[in-house]
């Protein structure tokens, strides 16, 4: 039960992308077309399940003994890089010029603050191994959605008629201010 | 890199900056919240510059990115203890937004534009200008969201005491995230009309010498 209501939080009620406006500023990388916003929001869920659980475990076996939790910043930020040059390692040799794509949207993930800010909630809630990994996965998954949402509204904003200085970016704001208050509706969803 | 191709024009550059500002913005529901958070994030671009313009020339040019934000999460976790340090409730209230200066955009933008022109004494210098900007954007948007969505001024970190302005908080919304949204976008539109005019102005001072 509580599995589902981590997961079903992460993605809709505390989306951290709305909530907490973290990694909001991909908007401007990765949302001209769904296909790029479903590959980086791929990326980003991946990077943050595989270093997430890196982190986790490396917290609580080396970490926590040491009593050195204060670098947990600098650790999960190390980790976060060695993953990605992993994945850029693989998906050049896996993918071939196929790969293009993903090396080139790799390092705009390192600095996105999705992937540190829920392997840092996670620590903060104290939650167990098992649901940390689901909430991880439901984080990215949330991003994604939004991500997705987002590159259609985009689509659709750019033809539509507004004042000029509100076109482009001061426009997404207020529409991303809106769909955050409808995404705010699901706050104390329980069963 | 960070900043792809897309940004065609200054103004298109000024509202890409009101984006990065905001996962910073969301902590300024107080004035003095606003300030520690501004602060935090001076200390730790200046360290980051100076690290990047001593080191500039060993830093591999393929890997740069993820070089800066191993710096930048170093220097921010030097911060986050020195706030922990100096001011523990602060630290206590800003919770999770401290740590996450570690991959904030402003600085691995800056951190680009270091290596790419600036001895240490011009990033000093970069470092200053973007902290100012940064503390004064800061407190126009915690200014605003203190007096109407809270009804309060100069009150702590938590929201508590200070002087009551109104009994009621006005526009409740504001000390929200989603009213961080609202005031980022309307200010990326006035950044964007400014950057305009102030185009137009010397479009028209150009065409008046010749």
């Amino acid at each position: 039960m509580e599995a589902i209501l981590v997961v079903l939080a992460a993605i809709l009620a505390d989306n951290l992308l709305l909530s907490r406006l973290f990694g909001i500023e991909s908007f401007f990388t990765a949302t001209e077309k769904p296909s790029g916003a479903a590959l980086y929001g791929g990326l980003v869920t991946c990077v943050t399940v595989v270093a997430g659980s890196a982190v986790l475990a490396l917290y609580k076996f080396v970490l926590a003994p040491l009593k050195i939790t204060h670098f947990v910043t600098f650790l999960s930020v190390a980790v976060i890089t060695c993953v990605i040059c992993a994945i850029q390692l693989i998906s050049s040799k896996v993918l071939g010029k196929a790969g293009n794509a993903v090396e080139s949207a790799l390092p705009v993930v390192s600095s996105n603050c999705v992937v540190i800010g829920s392997i840092l909630l996670c620590i903060e809630n104290g939650f167990s191994f098992p649901i940390s990994v689901l909430f991880l996965l439901a984080a990215g998954v949330g991003f994604t959605l939004v991500m997705l949402v987002f590159s259609s509204v985009q689509m659709r904003l750019e033809n539509s008629d507004m004042a000029d200085s509100f076109r482009g970016i001061p426009i997404l704001l207020i529409s991303c201010a809106l769909a955050a208050m409808a995404f705010s509706g699901f706050y104390g969803l329980s069963f | 890199m960070l900043i792809k191709t897309r940004i065609k024009s200054s103004t298109e550059l000024s509202s890409y900056k009101m984006l990065t500002v905001c996962p910073l913005l969301v902590v300024t529901t107080t004035l003095s919240r606003a300030f520690v958070m501004a602060i935090a994030f001076s200390v730790t671009l200046l360290m980051a510059q100076l690290i990047v313009a001593l080191f500039k020339r060993i830093i591999p040019m393929k890997l740069r990115s993820l070089l800066y934000v191993t710096i930048t999460a170093f220097c921010a976790s030097v911060v986050e203890l020195l706030v922990w340090y100096i001011f523990p409730a602060a630290a206590d209230s800003l919770g999770i937004y401290l740590p996450i200066l570690a991959v904030s955009c402003i600085i691995l933008v800056r951190l680009e534009s270091t290596k790419a022109e600036g001895n240490a004494g011009s990033a000093i210098f970069d470092s200053l200008m973007t902290s100012l900007q940064m503390i004064i954007v800061m407190l126009c948007a915690a200014l605003p969201r203190e007096i109407f969505g809270l009804g309060k001024l100069f009150s702590d970190v938590f929201g508590n005491g200070g002087i009551v302005i109104f009994k009621n908080a006005p526009v409740p919304i504001l000390s929200t995230t989603v009213g961080v949204l609202i005031l980022a976008g309307i200010g990326a539109a006035v950044a964007k009309l400014i950057v305009k005019k102030k185009k137009r102005a010397a479009r028209i001072a150009a065409n008046d010498q010749f």
